[in-house]
């Protein structure tokens, strides 16, 4: 049986092993010590994490390389097509990566406003847009929602917890 | 007996302050709603209620204190089971089964048992902490640097057993985990770790953003099928299914009962509070559960075991705090400030100096475990209506308390953005099936881990010999190592037994035939 | 008089009362806050700093010391400097913050934006002594005890202090330094751990708080070496200071307050004087003591002379710390 091939699996491994790179030069760079006399030093954990990572990281994309060799002896063998839909995992469905942009963009856009516009009023602002385009089919049932947040986050944050909320424009 | 009649002393004492019963129950409502709330945890309890404690009497006002504590501890568990949020570190565990009961429709169940272990737990707790608190606080200063890295390098081992299909994917989590514990203002040098020059990052990454974005946030942005909009059984709301049946009662009994003492004693020791004990309790409920794949897939023993050792370890962190005067976690870190803030300093000489407000104290502990749980019970219908509300804007709401929650600890922006991150980060790992628990693990050990083996080594000058011959630190590398390669080493025990007894066998029967 | 003088006379007697108003008030015009105060913390809620500063509130809302509410402001993270940052960026007359230890240190090691030169200080309160305490089944009677061994045995006492540069750092330098010895420094996070490490025996010292310390010396499970204060610590009076064993060091942690430089003159009187009034109240004495604190209040004249011998003697001991470390 021709074994599933993940691609992203291979650039997330490649990727942790770039990242394992990564944390060893800026430690050089920051000029971390591995070890001082006898006690570890500052570079001691982050560089075994990082050693951590990368052999990790190395296996799943070596376990992936493994698998494409695979299914290029089985294509020879077998003459089915080996890359036909379900062989390769999908990574993303078209749904996952409207609501990944969805709640990512909504939330920095938030952050982003929350000091000119008041962290209250841009929260309100978010909830509404993701309201709607996570699929509530009205508008009018999002910014209800949004603004009926919005009032318990204040009554909650604001007055009991008495947490400073950045306060923009409109003293909010 | 000497012992009933402080207790009866510390009852009469409510009795006579009906209004301290009424702020237990005020504390734990308040706990509840905090904990409950993404991000907010039980130390943020306590330092919002302190101020209303300042005209009141010390008793009335440590009480209330209390009874938020636990609270927030329970809290944390409903948001857990509802949103895949864990309120504090501890809920986390909680997340494992009691997300995936929720989902398919046995939220009730999972809510329930929660609120039973942590009871039966918490309450378990305060006998025994009646019982022994002023002998076994030496047993809590006996672990130094070099006790505590060996208990790390045990919890470190346990995330091992809970890594779902690919050890490797569950390794690189926590290997991940552990560099980002590394992130801050060394402890050692003062020198930055990959701190890049900002400032917000010195005092390193908590881990509550990166649970709340991990857990929180990644579940938000995965798509449910449209008709999978939580399925809530009208009929789970019954009173009588929020009562675990008979069955169920038997799963967990025995791992309840382990988790209770197993919690109390992680509890104990200052600075390993309740995360540990709940994970801790976890594994070893799944090690040694008769339904073990079930773990992580719904066992409502997962959430039994977690809870109980999670409130177990509550009230054994109180032991040290009140009886050496050495607070066992950030929330009884603000409690001692509050009874110091009182005028009662803790200390060896607290019970013998103040046995009448000690023992209302735990006179009042009873009272608020029986109000958390009739709370729990009583509320459970109504935190299960919130299942029932459509996805998107369900989701919508739980990010805005997300962001704003995590804005709430530290009063910081950078703090969201951190969430946020993370929150992107946990999406990759839950396509790429790489567990976040490790990861939300690692970071709470790995700082205490780095920290301790330093520490150990500048006080064994070096000497590993010297740092891991003590008592203690074998005992407990003994259990980590048997926990690593125990189930491997039994297995291939069990198979060579079956061949040999097969052998065995075909043998016999060749010379039957023969 | 007809219509014309009434109207010059009028207007003449008004001018005088405007002259006579304005020549009657006091040279320098009073300020006052006409907004709330806010008083900011570099840690979150619970911390030193944090009560210190709660307590100074209290007190304030309690004797209405203030026609405007103070309120607490927690901005914690890297060593309360993003609390000072903050302060620097607002430069508003209408916050104030706390400081500590960490006030001067920080700045000193390079992992600040800002710097005491950055700030006017305001008033000074008060001292925090240290007390170095021995663990429970110490063989040392007598500082000269402890100075013996540790010099046959170099490197092999180990010192217990919050951080790894902190007062208590420096309290184990300077007397590494003065006695010619060389005692190991083991830096742990809070008072807790240091407290846990003494009681179990896994350190030979450690630098704690009196306030912290004293139930478990009256108990009998902590032994004393010396306190670092002026004066003996008044709870425990029989442990003699540093000095009157004959060394050099009464290094104790600075509790003043501070605002942003270009705040002008009138604006940090206001504040020195209400803290003035806030240091002369009962209830503060009460405070103070209750938390092991030595007062010692100077204003914003007196604070700042001792505020730059107080930075002077950092510089030198912080330097002397991390030259050792290189």
């Amino acid at each position: 049986m021709p074994k599933k091939i993940n691609k992203a699996e291979m650039i997330f491994g490649l990727g942790a092993i770039v990242l394992a790179i990564t944390i060893f030069l800026i430690g050089q760079k920051t000029k971390l010590i591995f070890f001082r006399g006898t006690t570890p030093g500052a570079a001691f954990m982050p560089y075994l994490t990082a050693a951590g990572i990368g052999l990790c990281g190395f296996w799943l994309f070596f376990k992936q390389l493994l698998n494409m060799r695979q299914s290029k002896k089985d294509k020879t063998n077998d003459k089915k097509d080996n890359n036909t839909e379900e062989n390769k995992i999908k990574f993303f469905k078209k749904q996952d990566i409207k609501n990944f942009i969805v709640v990512i963009v909504s939330s920095i856009l938030i952050v982003i406003l929350a000091n000119p516009l008041g962290f209250l009023i841009s929260l309100t602002l978010g909830i509404i847009a993701m309201a709607k385009f996570l699929g509530t089919p009205s508008w009018r049932t999002s910014i209800l929602v949004g603004i009926g947040s919005g009032i318990s986050f204040y009554l909650i944050f604001d007055l009991f917890l008495k947490v400073p909320l950045p306060r923009g424009l409109f003293g909010i | 007996m000497d012992l009933l009649h402080n207790l009866y002393l510390g009852f009469s004492i409510l009795l006579d302050n009906p209004l301290a019963i009424m702020y237990a129950i005020v504390g734990v409502l308040a706990g509840v709603i905090i904990g409950a709330l993404p991000g907010l945890g039980p130390s943020m309890g306590i330092a919002v209620l302190l101020p209303l404690t300042y005209g009141m009497q010390p008793v009335t006002g440590i009480i209330m204190l209390a009874g938020v504590y636990y609270g927030a501890m329970y809290g944390g568990s409903i948001s857990a089971v509802l949103i895949n949020t864990p309120g504090d570190s501890a809920a986390v565990m909680t997340t494992l089964d009691g997300y995936p009961l929720a989902v398919q429709g046995q939220a009730g169940k999972a809510l329930g048992i929660a609120a039973y272990a942590s009871v039966i737990g918490g309450t378990v707790c305060v006998v025994v902490f009646m019982l022994v608190a002023p002998i076994i606080a030496n047993f809590a200063v006996a672990f130094g640097p070099a006790e505590y890295f060996s208990l790390m390098i045990l919890g470190l081992t346990s995330i091992a057993g809970m890594t779902g299909k690919s050890p490797v994917k569950g390794f690189l989590s926590a290997f991940l985990g552990l560099f980002v514990a590394t992130i801050g203002l060394d402890l050692v040098t003062g020198g930055q770790r990959y701190t890049l020059g900002a400032i917000q990052l010195f005092e390193g990454i908590d881990f509550i953003p990166v649970a709340m974005g991990l857990f929180g946030i990644a579940e938000i942005i995965t798509v449910k099928n449209a008709s999978s909009d939580i399925n809530v059984d009208q009929s789970s709301i019954k009173i009588k299914n929020l009562f675990p049946n008979k069955q169920e009662w038997k799963y967990c009994a025995p791992h309840i009962f382990r988790g209770t003492i197993l919690g109390f004693i992680i509890g104990l020791l200052p600075g390993a509070g309740a995360t540990i004990a709940a994970f801790l309790s976890y594994d070893l409920a799944k090690r040694t559960s008769k339904r073990s794949d079930l773990f992580g897939k719904g066992a409502i023993e997962g959430v039994a075991a977690p809870e109980c050792a999670n409130n177990a370890a509550s009230m054994g962190a109180m032991v040290p705090m009140f009886t050496l005067g050495i607070p066992g976690s950030g929330a009884t870190a603000v409690m001692m400030g509050a009874l110091m803030m009182f005028g009662l300093t803790p200390g060896p000489a607290f019970f013998r100096n103040n046995a009448d407000f000690a023992w209302g104290l735990i006179a009042s502990m009873y009272v608020g475990n029986v109000c958390l749980l009739i709370l729990g019970i009583l509320g459970l219908p109504i935190f299960i209506k919130v299942l029932k509300v459509k996805a998107p804007i369900l989701n919508a709401v739980v990010m805005g308390f997300i962001l704003i929650g995590s804005y709430s600890l530290n009063n910081s922006l950078f703090n969201v953005g951190l969430t946020i991150f993370f929150g992107a980060l946990g999406y990759v790992m839950k396509k790429l099936e790489i567990p976040a628990a490790p990861m939300v693990l690692a970071i709470v050990l790995g700082a205490m881990t780095e920290k301790s083996l330093r520490q150990a080594m500048m006080l064994a000058d070096g000497n590993i010999g010297t740092m891991l011959g003590k008592p203690i630190v074998i005992v407990v590398l003994l259990l980590a190592l048997g926990l690593a390669f125990g189930t491997p080493i039994i297995n291939a025990i069990k198979r060579a037994r079956k061949s040999s007894s097969a052998k065995k066998a075909d043998r016999q029967s060749d010379v039957a035939r023969a | 008089m007809n219509k014309n003088h009434q109207i010059v006379v009028l207007f003449l007697l008004i001018l005088t009362i405007m002259v006579f108003g304005v020549i009657s008030q006091p040279a320098q015009a009073q300020w006052k806050p006409d907004r709330p105060v806010t008083l900011l913390v570099g840690n979150s809620a619970g911390g030193g700093a944090d009560l210190f500063a709660r307590a100074i509130a209290k007190v304030i809302a309690d004797y209405k010391l203030c026609e405007q509410p103070v309120v607490v402001l927690n901005k914690p993270g890297g060593s309360h400097s993003i609390a000072y940052a903050y302060l620097r960026e607002q430069a508003s007359p209408y916050i104030i913050a706390v400081t500590s230890s960490s006030y001067f240190t920080v700045p000193l090691t390079g992992n600040s934006p800002v710097s005491p030169t950055d700030f006017t200080p305001i008033a000074h309160f008060s001292k925090d002594p240290n007390m170095v305490v021995l663990q429970p089944k110490s063989p040392f009677k007598t500082i000269e005890e402890l100075v013996a061994f540790a010099k046959a045995n170099p490197g092999k006492l180990k010192f217990a202090g919050s951080s790894n540069l902190s007062d208590d750092t420096i309290i184990c330098e300077l007397l590494n330094e003065q006695a010619g010895i060389n005692i190991q420094y083991v830096p742990f996070e809070s008072g807790s751990d240091i407290l846990a490490a003494l009681l179990g025996g896994h350190v030979d010292m450690g630098a704690m708080s009196p306030a912290e310390a004293s139930e478990h010396v009256k108990n009998g499970d902590l032994r004393t070496l010396a306190v670092s204060a002026f004066d003996r610590y008044r709870d425990l009076p029989d442990v003699p200071t540093f000095k009157e064993l004959g060394y050099d060091i009464d290094q104790q942690q600075s509790r003043a307050v501070i605002i942003e430089k270009s705040a002008p003159a009138e604006v940090v009187t206001y504040y020195s004087d209400l803290m003035k009034k806030v240091s002369q109240t009962p209830e503060w004495e009460d405070w103070l003591a209750k938390n092991g604190m030595v007062p010692m209040f100077l204003d914003s004249n007196d604070y700042k002379a001792y505020h730059q011998e107080v930075l002077e003697d950092y510089k030198v001991n912080v330097d002397k710390i991390l030259s050792k470390n290189k």
